[in-house]
């Protein structure tokens, strides 16, 4: 539903990536997009995992992996909150019936350098969406700034089938989510919290930000964000796992930041040299 | 005359800072109408989560009337011999588009120009406003801004910042009117009008406005409360029907009602209610998951939390069952995490969660959190020795200071969202259900306290020396680990700690700042966490700190800055004395005894080189130096031998009988009455200095002279400077 409302509003309808991300933003489609001159519109579902989050799929509402619908448009068109407004009422939420708040929250990931201004947004009390106005990404201030609509699946399926724990909500042909994604979380949870080889992360982390460099230096931006990614999550393994003391935490979010605006300048580099191909084209259009 | 209406359409603005952005719009105002001669009757300022509003009543049309004189070249150069003009001249007039022929003279007090006056342009209020309203709006601060508009295609090719304009959330509509007229114009990317909105992304209809006039009540019909005075009204009188219908108390929360009155425009309310079985939870941590996050109000009846919230909506709700059951839904899952931590904390147990400190860093390179409480637990028996609380059990403070910052470990208080605001009471808490010492419990819940200029003082004792302890500790380290404050840097917020501590030594004057910096740096040197040579610097500059904060102190508490002085040059150490002095002499300020006390003490201590005032001698020394043949200093010794006036020897049988009385006066802490002893030897001082040549040709009696009167300046020194008081008569600067 949200997919054809989106679509029908120009954004290009995309996929989740192929690699553990905690959070839509870290898909390519969001963070390097947002950089630079160029117009993108896009829509997608990223599954985001979130090994701290895990509760062996004990807990109504938390969940290592769970799915975000993650709207980018670049540059925000002026009426981008009645837009999304109306995204809520064409799956059925109606604005008049409910108490609909934007409720200031500025949002940052540390680990991009990235931040924004703008609310979370509730529906009767609870936290749906949250809402930025995308300033800044790789460290980097953004020209035009980005609207990043984040809506919390899980919440929002809550909410529409009446249910107290993301594990009753039907996720279809009868089939409850607790049936498809109890295991999982049960898994991960012990793998994030017992299991994990910290040795092994730790070696992973070191040769992922080895990996970031040398395909820096071979121009190679996107290979390069790749492994940014990865670091990113074999920080937050790392992170759940208890391996990471506060004072080292620091250090290390400091080391994915500067790789992550590293890329970001290469990237820009890159779509420079080709003359920004999305500005030409919007143009023309 | 008409009235102006500038309303400035926003989507959500951040709660806290639109109070500020208004007052500031009021006052930017009035200083740019004065400065463009539009006179007015009154200007008003409001704001809400979604419009800041400027209404100028009874502005002037047109400026005021105003002539201007410009100068030239001097007369003498202005003129040549014929008396005509000057090329100097007629190139000033020109250039100013004046007849030359027409210069007059003009007298300044840099001497005799040519020049001319011209009456100023009066232009229309209509059209300076379109330049001042930009410029009005550009320059509110605001904590963050942002932009939103596309990219200009300069700053688009060139990969430059975002040219658009900045402000704290996108403006999405003006309206701009003086009179029934709107001033068309554009800004923020926006044009002008006179279409208001009350949530435009969701009632997209205008609500048009007529004037400035009729303004309030469109929108009142539209069913926005623009004036934030009105809107924190009608919060809490929906808040008190509610409470008063169901026959329940509220429990009032002003921080939480002004936040509210600026999240909403036409707040309604609505009830919800929770299972009772969350209330067998502190009834703080409840309210906390009701307030922090969901900004719901809450109620009692005779005393105890009822399970049922308050939380005010946008307008009416369509369907306030569905509304209702989303809300409570949400506060269910807050209640239920709070019961997990509740729960999985207690089977930890006070002594677990006290065992896992020592995994937590309390500030990078100094240590952890159980190093702190160790250190915490000596230093606060230092605090309890010197307060004379002797019957404070040792164990008992042991046993404090190592659960005090157990909480900190716990899942509630870990889990860092909003439980953490209390920190304290949830240790007390935890303490209190696994059977500790109610005292212990106490003490726990009181060693933050105050935590803030206005919050109220711990009740016990044990309780006190905790929070001295821990400030004291904090202090310290902080200072070790070049964390000091720094202009308005105070990222520990030291300087608050401090205040703090000064409060809660005023009444207790035998605890010694200088005693507790030398404990508290032990507490790190023994803990291996500072070694001894940074010592005397870290000492020295906390002294410093302590004694700037005590000057500072005192003076905020209403005490003259002259008393500050002379008060805290003795005995700032002591904070408990440094106050009960200051404001002892503060009592008896212009007295007559007083004064001729203060006058004494100036002469003498004008006579005297700085190498003879000696600070802080013991009574025992003071004794022998008067009463028997001791040395005040090495070589210093007073020699009644040799005294030949009358009024020497009579100053000198005074101090005698004073010594061994002030002396019992200060060790009973009675500041009273140790000033009125010293203020009985004022006659005796002043008939001294009218008899006696204090500085006679003869070396040996000046030396013998001046030698008595530092033995008499040694014995004020002890209680006060009293040098630094200004007469009475002269007044002390504001």
């Amino acid at each position: 539903m949200l997919q054809t409302f989106w679509m029908k509003q120009g954004c290009l309808i995309l996929q989740p990536y192929n690699s553990e991300v905690g959070a839509g933003t870290l898909n390519p489609a969001t963070f390097l997009r947002v950089l630079g001159p160029e117009p993108w519109s896009c829509a997608y579902v990223e599954p985001s995992k979130r090994p701290k989050d895990g509760r062996y799929g004990d807990n109504p509402n938390r969940v290592q992996q769970f799915l975000q619908y993650q709207v980018i448009l670049k540059p925000p068109p002026d009426d981008v909150v009645r837009r999304y407004i109306e995204s809520l009422e064409y799956i059925g939420i109606d604005p008049k019936k409910h108490d609909i708040r934007l409720v200031e929250d500025d949002w940052e990931a540390p680990t991009l350098g990235a931040s924004g201004l703008g609310w979370e947004v509730w529906l009767d009390g609870m936290e749906i969406t949250q809402f930025t106005y995308f300033q800044q990404a790789g460290s980097l201030e953004l020209n035009p700034a980005t609207a990043e609509l984040t809506y919390g699946l899980l919440r929002i399926c809550l909410y529409l089938q009446k249910v107290d724990s993301v594990m009753e909500i039907e996720w279809g042909c009868g089939i409850t989510w607790a049936e498809v994604n109890r295991q999982a979380e049960r898994e991960f949870s012990a793998f994030h919290f017992e299991a994990a080889n910290t040795e092994f992360h730790f070696d992973l982390f070191k040769s992922y930000e080895k990996e970031v460099h040398e395909m820096l230096e071979r121009d190679l931006v996107l290979p390069a964000y790749d492994y940014v990614i990865k670091l990113s999550h074999v920080f937050n393994v790392l992170d759940a796992r208890g391996a990471i003391s506060v004072t080292e935490r620091t250090g290390y979010i400091g080391r994915i930041r500067a790789l992550a605006r590293k890329v970001a300048l290469k990237y820009l580099e890159s779509r420079e040299a080709l003359g920004y191909p999305l500005l030409k084209r919007a143009k023309s259009a | 005359m008409s009235d102006f209406l500038l309303e400035l359409g926003c989507e959500n603005l951040p709660p806290h800072a639109i109070r500020s952005a208004f007052e500031q719009l009021r006052r930017d105002a009035a200083t740019q109408l004065d400065a463009l001669r539009l006179p007015y009757e009154r200007i008003y300022t409001t704001g809400s989560a979604r419009r800041l509003v400027l209404i100028v009543h009874g502005l002037a049309d047109v400026q005021s009337a105003q002539s201007e004189t410009v100068t030239g070249p001097p007369v003498d150069r202005a003129f040549d011999e014929a008396g005509r003009p000057t090329r100097a001249a007629e190139g000033f007039a020109r250039s100013r588009g004046f007849d030359p022929a027409k210069l007059k003279t003009v007298e300044t007090e840099r001497g005799e120009f040519v020049g001319f006056t011209r009456t100023l342009k009066r232009r229309r209020a209509s059209i300076l406003l379109k330049d001042l309203v930009p410029e009005l709006v550009a320059g509110l601060r605001w904590p963050k801004l942002m932009h939103w508009q596309p990219a200009s295609p300069e700053t688009a090719r060139s990969g430059g910042k975002n040219d658009g304009f900045r402000f704290a959330r996108p403006i999405r509509w003006v309206v701009c009117m003086l009179g029934s007229t709107v001033l068309r114009f554009s800004m923020a990317g926006v044009r002008t009008g006179n279409r208001s909105y009350t949530t435009p992304w969701i009632h997209t209809k205008p609500v048009t406005i007529r004037s400035p006039k009729t303004y309030m009540s469109s929108m009142k019909r539209a069913g926005i409360i623009v004036d934030h005075e009105d809107r924190a009204r009608r919060i809490e009188s929906l808040a008190k029907q509610v409470a008063k219908r169901a026959g329940l108390q509220l429990i009032e929360d002003p921080g939480l009602v002004d936040e509210l009155t600026f999240m909403l425009e036409s707040p309604s309310a609505l009830i919800g209610e929770f299972d009772k079985r969350y209330l067998k939870l502190p009834q703080e941590v409840v309210v906390t998951a009701m307030k922090s996050h969901q900004r719901y109000l809450a109620f009692r009846r005779r005393g105890k939390l009822v399970p049922r919230f308050l939380t005010l909506t946008e307008g009416k709700v369509g369907s306030p069952a569905t509304v209702r059951h989303g809300n409570e839904m949400v506060l269910r899952a807050r209640l239920e995490d709070a019961t997990f931590y509740w729960e999985e904390d207690n089977r930890t147990g006070m002594d677990g969660l006290a065992e896992r400190l020592k995994k937590i860093v309390f500030i990078e390179k100094l240590g952890t959190l159980a190093d702190k409480s160790t250190r915490v637990s000596k230093l606060a028996q230092v605090a309890l020795e010197m307060s004379g609380a002797d019957a404070v059990d040792k164990q008992q403070v042991n046993r404090a200071s190592h659960i005090a910052k157990a909480d900190l470990a716990s899942e509630m208080i870990k889990d860092g969202k909003e439980f953490t605001l209390l920190q304290g009471l949830i240790g007390s808490c935890y303490a209190s259900e696994s059977g500790e010492d109610p005292e212990i419990v106490t003490a726990i819940r009181e060693q933050y306290m105050p935590r803030s200029a206005g919050d109220g003082l711990p009740t016990t004792e044990l309780g006190t020396a905790l929070s001295i302890a821990d400030r004291m500790d904090t202090i310290t380290g902080c200072f070790l680990a070049a964390l000091a404050p720094t202009g308005s840097q105070d990222p520990y917020a030291l300087r608050r700690k401090a205040n703090g501590l000064l409060r809660l030594l005023e009444a207790r004057p035998g605890v010694s700042i200088q005693r507790l910096l030398e404990a508290a740096l032990n507490g790190y040197i023994d803990g291996g966490l500072s070694s001894a040579g940074h010592r005397s610097d870290a000492f020295d500059r906390l002294i410093g700190f302590f004694q700037s904060r005590m000057e500072l102190y005192l003076k905020d508490r209403g005490i003259d800055y002259d008393i500050v002085s002379a008060v805290t040059a003795v005995a700032w150490e002591n904070p408990g004395i440094a106050w009960k002095r200051a404001n002892v002499i503060q009592s008896l300020r212009g007295e007559d005894a007083f004064e001729l006390l203060v006058t004494g003490a100036k002469r003498v201590s004008n006579i005297l080189d700085n190498s003879m005032k000696r600070f802080g001698l013991e009574w025992s020394e003071l004794e022998a130096a008067f009463l028997g043949s001791g040395e005040l200093a090495p070589g210093v010794r007073i020699d009644p031998g040799g005294f030949e006036e009358a009024s020497e020897k009579a100053l000198y049988q005074e101090i005698r009988s004073a010594v061994p009385t002030l002396r019992e006066r200060d060790s009973a802490r009675d500041e009273k009455a140790i000033l009125s002893a010293l203020s009985g030897l004022g006659p005796a001082i002043d008939r001294f200095f009218d008899d006696v040549l204090v500085n006679s040709p003869d070396a040996d009696v000046r030396l013998r002279r001046h030698h008595f009167l530092a033995g008499v300046f040694a014995i004020f020194a002890k209680y006060a400077d009293l040098s630094h008081i200004v007469e009475s008569g002269s007044q002390p600067p504001e």
